[in-house]
């Protein structure tokens, strides 16, 4: 959706065009808040996998062996027994240490609120898009309207004169 | 992708607006469904060429990766898991051309109706 700009040193459509940059500087913040949460949605349902992963493998009563990152392309074997609890990187440097159940809950909570914000985040995007759409369409508008007034305007002058 | 062009004497009303606004969310919509359709359609692929190479490998112990770890799961463990993101994707798959072609559809109905009233004062192409 891209409206041409035009220039026009009509006064009344500068307003109008201000309010667009200013439109477009909400909408980029909105826009990389929406890339956020959307990165960190799949994380939390990776989690979600591991932890239930580890939930079925206590019941089952056999040790999970893993393989992981110890640092680009290196990777080590672990083998995890009976997992009473995991602990969960909460950002900000601090990790607490929660049973399985727990933390399927708190992840569960998590996944839930991120997603809410998601939806509030595009009902918000889509809002500043019809914003925008009706700004651009009001410009056009002035901007015939100040095109007819001085065609107007120029077909009385010459019968005057 | 809309202008307006000198010379209209036509009245915009509020519904008219609402139109415009409603072709250019779907227009929106239409875009990201577009890029979903594709990830989902690679996703699918993936999961092809996964059990494909599950058949011809002959070890019992695969490495499937959950998250970052990877983890020692029994060959039929992983063939099931992959069948069930198998399903899952492709019903999301359904689901999003359903939904494009929903949206292609009412842009059209919109197209009518603003070309209608508007003919040449709008353009409602893509660029």
């Amino acid at each position: 959706m891209v409206m041409k700009l035009f220039f026009c040193f009509n006064p009344y459509d500068f307003g109008s065009i201000i309010q667009l940059q200013q439109y477009r500087v909400v909408e980029m913040k909105l826009l990389a808040q929406q890339r956020d949460l959307q990165a960190k949605i799949p994380d939390i349902e990776k989690c979600l996998d591991i932890v239930s992963t580890l939930q079925a493998k206590k019941e089952s009563g056999e040790a999970l062996v893993t393989d992981f990152e110890l640092s680009e392309g290196i990777y080590s074997r672990a083998r995890i027994e009976d997992t009473e609890s995991v602990c969960l990187w909460l950002g900000a440097n601090v990790m607490l240490q929660y049973s399985c159940e727990e933390a399927t809950a708190l992840l569960q909570t998590n996944l839930e609120n991120a997603k809410a914000s998601l939806e509030v985040l595009v009902a918000d995007l889509q809002f500043l898009r019809d914003q925008v759409t009706i700004t651009q369409v009001t410009t056009a508008r002035v901007y015939n309207w100040d095109v007819h007034q001085r065609r107007l305007r120029q077909a009385t002058t010459p019968k005057e004169s | 992708k809309k202008a307006g062009t000198s010379g209209s004497e036509v009245e915009v009303t509020w519904e008219d607006q609402q139109n415009i606004n409603k072709f250019g969310r779907l227009n929106n919509r239409l875009h990201e469904l577009h890029d979903e359709i594709k990830t989902a359609k690679e996703a699918c692929e993936n999961f092809e060429d996964a059990s494909n190479e599950l058949i011809l490998t002959d070890e019992e112990i695969v490495r499937f990766q959950i998250g970052e770890v990877f983890a020692h799961v029994p060959k039929d463990e992983v063939e099931s898991r992959i069948e069930n993101m198998k399903e899952k994707t492709s019903k999301n798959l359904e689901k999003l051309k359903e939904e494009k072609e929903s949206v292609v559809a009412q842009m059209a109905e919109l197209k009518k109706i603003l070309y209608g009233k508007f003919k040449d004062s709008i353009n409602l192409e893509e660029d």
